[in-house]
């Protein structure tokens, strides 16, 4: 739809098939994609994956190093002479974490653990952003961050974080020209049926299907192009309907 | 996808679809109508006087989009029948509606008219209702449809002097809500779009009448300026597209970061608005 055309989009993908998917879709609206992540080898080979399917030249990889104690996270990117200016930025939360009954000490260390992280790469975005005056980050999270679902406390906490990191900065940023919006989703399933993120049984979701890594990678599109200028600090469900739909 | 092709496939989104905006004759409304009909769609301009629903689908026709006019009062049940009845008898079909037609005025509870009451519940939300209940026949027999409804951040939270619009734009997103419920399994999606400030003729009109202040506004807003028309026009493209064919029942605020900042030292707040006195 020409909202993304010549813009860099870097995304960190998750465990999961969804940054596989997203990152498609940024490329089909125009723009380039550095796949990152801590392993340069993994980010390398799902790069080379993602310029065979999208038959396109604009990917490439860079290392992500991890946000360790109070470090600041660093992008490295191969053969980058100046720090590139990077357009959008999206973050995908993992969403599978193990079910756990309650809040156990051990899970609410992985649980902050994973929010430090998430909070590292924005700021990390940030900081390319800020001195240019735009730029925009969004953070891919499950609806467990809007509402409840027995036994996924630390997922839910971990998604609410997210959510409210992404109220937090935008709010802080908007200033400053750089957009900070999420997406939660839910009732995902890819192509062979594989489940991404939680799944509601059909007869919860009005829209009585699943959706496809398609309706979150268009939602990530959408949110990160010019369209959704006036849109920051807010997060945009993709569920069929699933939290909108509370009763009985 | 080359940019000159991508620039052709945003031109024919919409192609072939057709769609009502209500309140359409100016402000955000004629911005959604321009915006739809850019992407391809026949718009259809329903506008409550109309000679302003004339003017602005003469003026899009003028830059190449299908459009045209309708006279509707959306607090009535016989005009909103007759312009879905109207738009289908015309063009065959009928894929979006967009509830966009609403009033504001400003004033305590205390000393509000009961007729002021009623009008901005009449035409926010009961003419969401019956807009919406004339055009579902179709949509559910075609099992297929994309409602987006225009709130307001008002309707998310107390805003003294804004008791009869707020109260009416806060039915609008429960409605929205319902709606989706009701109607999802016939194909049909409905969604909510909440603006925060935006720069209308009706928000310059409150600010010649010092009501509202939009430099304060802007100073209250986290992106430090207000929206435009455009802006919202956007947002309602995206969710009556099927990009969004996954979303329904949402709320979508677009207001500059305005409803997710407490703004707790009161920045841009005016002390006139909390009291009883207007």
């Amino acid at each position: 739809m020409n909202s993304l055309h010549g813009k860099l989009a870097v995304v960190i993908p998750d465990r999961t098939r969804l940054g596989r998917e997203v990152a498609i879709g940024l490329l089909e609206h125009g723009a380039s994609v550095i796949i990152a992540g801590s392993d340069l080898e993994a980010a390398n080979s799902e790069a080379r994956l993602l310029a065979d399917r999208s038959h396109s030249y604009n990917v490439r990889s860079a290392r992500l190093e991890s946000a360790v104690s109070d470090m600041q996270p660093a992008l490295q990117m191969q053969h980058e002479r100046r720090a590139a200016a990077i357009d959008v930025w999206v973050n995908i939360d993992d969403c599978s974490a193990a079910p756990s009954p309650d809040l156990a000490p051990q899970v609410s260390s992985v649980t902050t653990d994973h929010l430090s992280d998430v909070a590292g790469r924005c700021r990390l975005a940030a900081s390319r952003m800020v001195p240019r005056g735009s730029g925009v980050i969004v953070n891919v999270t499950s609806v467990l961050g809007v509402l409840h679902e027995l036994g996924s406390s630390h997922a839910g906490v971990q998604a609410a974080g997210i959510l409210c990191l992404t109220r937090t900065l935008g709010v802080e940023l908007a200033a400053a020209g750089v957009r900070v919006v999420a997406i939660a989703y839910a009732g995902i399933s890819a192509a062979d049926n594989e489940p991404i993120g939680i799944m509601p049984s059909i007869p919860r979701i009005p829209l009585a299907r699943y959706g496809q890594p398609r309706d979150v990678s268009e939602a990530v599109a959408f949110l990160a192009s010019d369209d959704a200028s006036f849109i920051t600090g807010e997060t945009l469900v993709v569920d069929g309907g699933l939290t909108s739909y509370q009763m009985f | 996808m080359s940019s000159e092709t991508s620039e052709l496939a945003r031109q024919q989104e919409l192609a072939g679809r057709v769609a009502i905006v209500t309140g359409a004759g100016r402000g955000i409304g004629a911005a959604i109508a321009e915006e739809i009909g850019s992407r391809g769609a026949h718009v259809i301009i329903a506008d409550l006087a109309a000679s302003r629903a004339l003017s602005t689908a003469e003026r899009l026709q003028s830059s190449g989009i299908s459009a045209d006019a309708l006279e509707l009062d959306v607090s009535s049940r016989a005009s909103c029948q007759n312009t879905a009845a109207m738009a289908i008898r015309r063009h065959r079909r009928l894929d979006y509606l967009v509830n966009n037609a609403g009033i504001a005025s400003y004033g305590s509870v205390k000393a509000m008219e009961e007729s002021s009451w009623r009008s901005h519940l009449d035409i926010i939300l009961t003419g969401t209702f019956l807009m919406t209940q004339a055009v579902l026949p179709f949509m559910i027999e075609k099992r297929a449809g994309s409602i987006v409804n225009i709130a307001s951040i008002g309707g998310l939270g107390g805003w003294p002097l804004r008791g009869a619009y707020n109260a009416s734009k806060a039915g609008v997103i429960n409605l929205t809500a319902t709606l989706a419920g009701e109607l999802g399994p016939f194909g049909v999606r409905v969604n909510c779009v909440s603006p925060g400030p935006i720069r209308t003729s009706m928000a310059e009109e409150a600010h010649r009448t010092g009501v509202a202040s939009l430099d304060k506004y802007a100073a209250r807003t986290p992106a430090r300026r207000l929206g435009t028309t455009k802006e919202i026009a956007s947002v309602v493209t995206f969710l009556l597209s099927d990009r969004a064919a996954f979303i329904t029942g949402i709320n979508l605020r677009v207001d500059g970061g305005w409803a997710a900042w407490l703004n707790s030292e009161g920045l841009g707040y005016q002390a006139s608005e909390s009291s009883c006195t207007a």
